[in-house]
């Protein structure tokens, strides 16, 4: 069967359009994840956003000023009292912070929060050679591990800590607790900001499970934050990634004795959020609504036993890594057990690609 | 599975190169018989050994400039991969008498050997750590990478690089003479229009019947190559697997059917899908470093920043009707020509943010 094509003469308009420049910027198809009929998901995220996410930031904001204050004492008069006094409230901020840390997406990834706030172990050496020499850039990426709670962690309560502060370089020494304090505040605050006057809209509204969407920023997130507790938080510092070779001074508020009550902090957050702290509005009902209870309530129950096991190991955890071993190699495996339940089946229930580990094929 | 292929529509949305050909030899019949395009390259007399000989050969000198972060390397014998001397291959040997070789379809040579000879010097301080300033290797964990004393790893340099400089710009260029080709003479059962489809498509490394949605396994002995395995890699979210495959399949087709509004509209389909392909790899790389994840892990932010230097160095064989304005790709150029402890340390990423802004709204990605 022959189609006739008309053909027309050299005057012909001919039109040239650029389709495969703009057509083929948008996605392929809509992508909006698995279906969760009546699941109201701009809901979820408000909640997110309204009831865990900004008021987390908030409250760092608060206990950073509060942390200020309480430093400002202690470095008029560097004495153990007031070191003690500054060790609770630095506990309090730090406490606080774990709210926040499972939040590093939009904002604080901008500003690279979780970086500056909480590189640990921090570099101590660098940290001093700073201090010496007075000058220092906060700003370079390359300065995260001279800064944040884990710097203040090691110039504040360092075993030499006190002595240090009556050296001669007390100044020098005083001068970078408050500029690490002010940067700290300073980050946070811009975060805050950026929440409110416009992250929160965008945020809202983008139901999307695809990368780059909220939904997927939340299930990476926590399945990353695990990720932190297995390794850093827990694992590495017991010598899971050394056969067994372990290093205690590399573990979260090492100089504080804190590390397993922030590990808690942490982990206890996660569940939160996981849950939309109990509103009917978090991943876990979205979980529910995707017909996957079961997964939902296997995830409640493994964070809670992780919890559970977590908290049967006495701070400081340092020197529990010698003598307790038997409750953290426990809390050791629920934390893997609850990891898999978040990256492999929670992530493949909501649709979501894991994409924080970017495996490059070369 | 064959599939029809009709042309209906009265009005024809072209998107063409330039003007319509006034060559006498390629004139477009007023009927064009209706033709098949198959789902895959079996067409009949399609030769492309050269063009894969050649990404086969790319493949083992990439190997050959790897093994410099565990061994001592030599320019020399890159050299031998490059101009195919001294029978260097034996991944696959029978390369060595293919009487193929990189080198002469190569777009600035010097630079390559360039990079050889930098890859040589490197490869012998990987035994030292890399400080700002002097070559060495970096590492995070298990993972780790041999770089210069700007944090590059050249045979990444060299692997990217040639992507662009051969097989991107012979595709690109032997495209544009596709439509001034001889499509009468027949030689060995093909034209001379459609050994040259042939030899471009060679340059995407895929096999006959690729499947764009299809993991490939490591093991594949078919699996596509090179930019073949970037149509999944970064090509994705843009569906460049899909787009080029089928333009090349369907231009083929057309070519045999003499039907050369399709040809030229199949053209333009391929090198803008292509250069688009480019622009999604280097977004990713220039991107990757600035993730909050890899901050403080140098070999993932300097290995990213290596395969960016490749990638947006292929801009330079960009077709003529790219988008990308010349100062825009200085810019990129200059950005990813920066010291690359400078670009990781800046505070807010201010010039990696300005690369990926270009390339976002340049090509439409996100």
């Amino acid at each position: 069967m022959n189609i006739n094509r008309i053909k027309y003469g050299m005057g012909v308009t001919i039109l040239a359009i650029t389709v495969f420049i703009v057509a083929c910027s948008k996605k392929s198809g809509t992508d909006n994840g698995p279906k969760a009929d009546g699941f109201d998901k701009a809901g979820m995220l408000t909640n997110y956003a309204d009831n865990l996410i900004i008021p987390a930031y908030m409250g760092l904001q608060d206990q950073i000023t509060q942390l200020e204050t309480t430093a400002n004492t202690f470095l008029a008069t560097p004495n153990a009292d007031n070191q003690q006094t500054l060790k609770v409230a630095f506990k309090t901020a730090y406490l606080q912070y774990e709210q926040v840390s499972v939040n590093q997406f939009g904002p604080s990834e901008r500003v690279l929060l979780n970086n500056f706030l909480n590189t640990f172990p921090a570099d101590n050496a660098v940290i001093d050679g700073n201090i010496t020499r007075g000058t220092y850039d906060l700003t370079q990426n390359s300065t995260i591990d001279q800064q944040g709670f884990p710097s203040l962690d090691y110039v504040l309560f360092a075993p030499d800590a006190l002595a240090k502060f009556s050296g001669s370089s007390a100044a020098n020494r005083k001068k970078y607790v408050q500029d690490l304090l002010a940067r700290m505040k300073t980050l946070t605050g811009g975060v805050v900001t950026t929440w409110k006057n416009t992250y929160k809209a965008e945020f809202v509204q983008n139901t999307r499970s695809d990368a780059g969407s909220p939904i997927a920023f939340l299930i990476n997130q926590f399945a990353y934050e695990m990720d932190q507790m297995k390794g850093p938080r827990i694992g590495w510092p017991f010598g899971k990634q050394s056969g067994g070779v372990q290093y205690p001074d590399k573990t979260e508020g090492y100089h504080a004795g804190i590390s397993v009550s922030l590990a808690v902090a942490n982990l206890t957050n996660l569940k939160k959020m996981f849950t939309g702290n109990n509103s009917g509005k978090g991943m876990s009902d979205y979980l529910v609504a995707l017909n996957k209870k079961p997964l939902s309530d296997d995830v409640i129950k493994q964070f809670d036993l992780a919890i559970v096991k977590l908290n049967a190991i006495p701070d400081p955890f340092s020197t529990a890594l010698a003598n307790k071993k038997t409750e953290i190699e426990a809390a050791y495996r629920e934390i893997q057990i609850l990891l898999t339940l978040i990256k492999t089946d929670v992530a493949s229930a909501t649709g979501v690609r894991i994409t924080y580990q970017d495996t490059d094929g070369d | 599975m064959k599939i029809q292929y009709f042309k209906s529509s009265v009005f024809i949305a072209l998107a063409v190169v330039g003007l319509a050909s006034c060559k006498k030899d390629n004139v477009q019949d007023d009927v064009i018989p209706p033709y098949e395009v198959p789902t895959t390259y079996n067409f009949a007399g399609a030769n492309y050994t050269a063009s894969t000989q050649r990404v086969k050969m790319a493949l083992e000198l990439n190997s050959y400039l790897g093994t410099a972060l565990n061994a001592t390397i030599t320019s020399t014998k890159a050299n031998d991969y490059f101009n195919n001397t001294n029978n260097p291959f034996t991944t696959d040997a029978t390369l060595n008498a293919s009487g193929v070789k990189l080198a002469d379809k190569t777009a600035d040579a010097e630079t390559f050997t360039g990079y050889f000879v930098e890859q040589a010097a490197n490869s012998t301080k990987n035994a030292i750590e890399a400080t700002n300033g002097s070559a060495g290797y970096v590492i995070k964990g298990t993972s780790k990478r041999l770089v210069s004393a700007t944090g590059l790893e050249y045979n990444q340099a060299v692997a990217k690089g040639m992507m662009g400089a051969l097989f991107f710009k012979e595709a690109i260029n032997i495209l544009n003479s596709v439509p001034d080709a001889n499509n009468v003479t027949v030689t060995n059962g093909t034209t001379a229009m459609q050994r040259s489809w042939d030899e471009a498509f060679g340059y995407l490394g895929v096999p006959v019947d690729y499947n764009p949605d299809k993991t490939y396994a490591n093991t594949d002995a078919v699996r596509p190559l090179l930019w073949g395995g970037y149509l999944a890699e970064r090509g994705k979210g843009i569906e460049a697997g899909k787009i080029i495959f089928n333009a090349f399949l369907k231009g083929r087709a057309a070519i045999g059917a003499k039907d050369y509004l399709v040809v030229k509209e199949q053209i333009t389909i391929i090198q803008a899908k292509w250069e688009q392909l480019v622009a999604a790899a280097a977004l990713a790389y220039t991107t990757i470093p600035t993730n909050s994840v890899s901050v403080g892990d140098l070999p993932t932010q300097f290995h990213a920043l290596s395969e960016g230097y490749g990638f947006i160095s292929c801009f330079k064989y960009r077709p003529a009707n790219s988008k990308l304005t010349d100062a825009n790709y200085q810019k990129l150029k200059a950005t990813i020509g920066t010291n690359f402890y400078t670009l990781i340390n800046e505070a807010n990423f201010t010039k990696l943010v300005e690369a990926q802004n270009i390339l976002k709204t340049t090509y439409g990605l996100n």
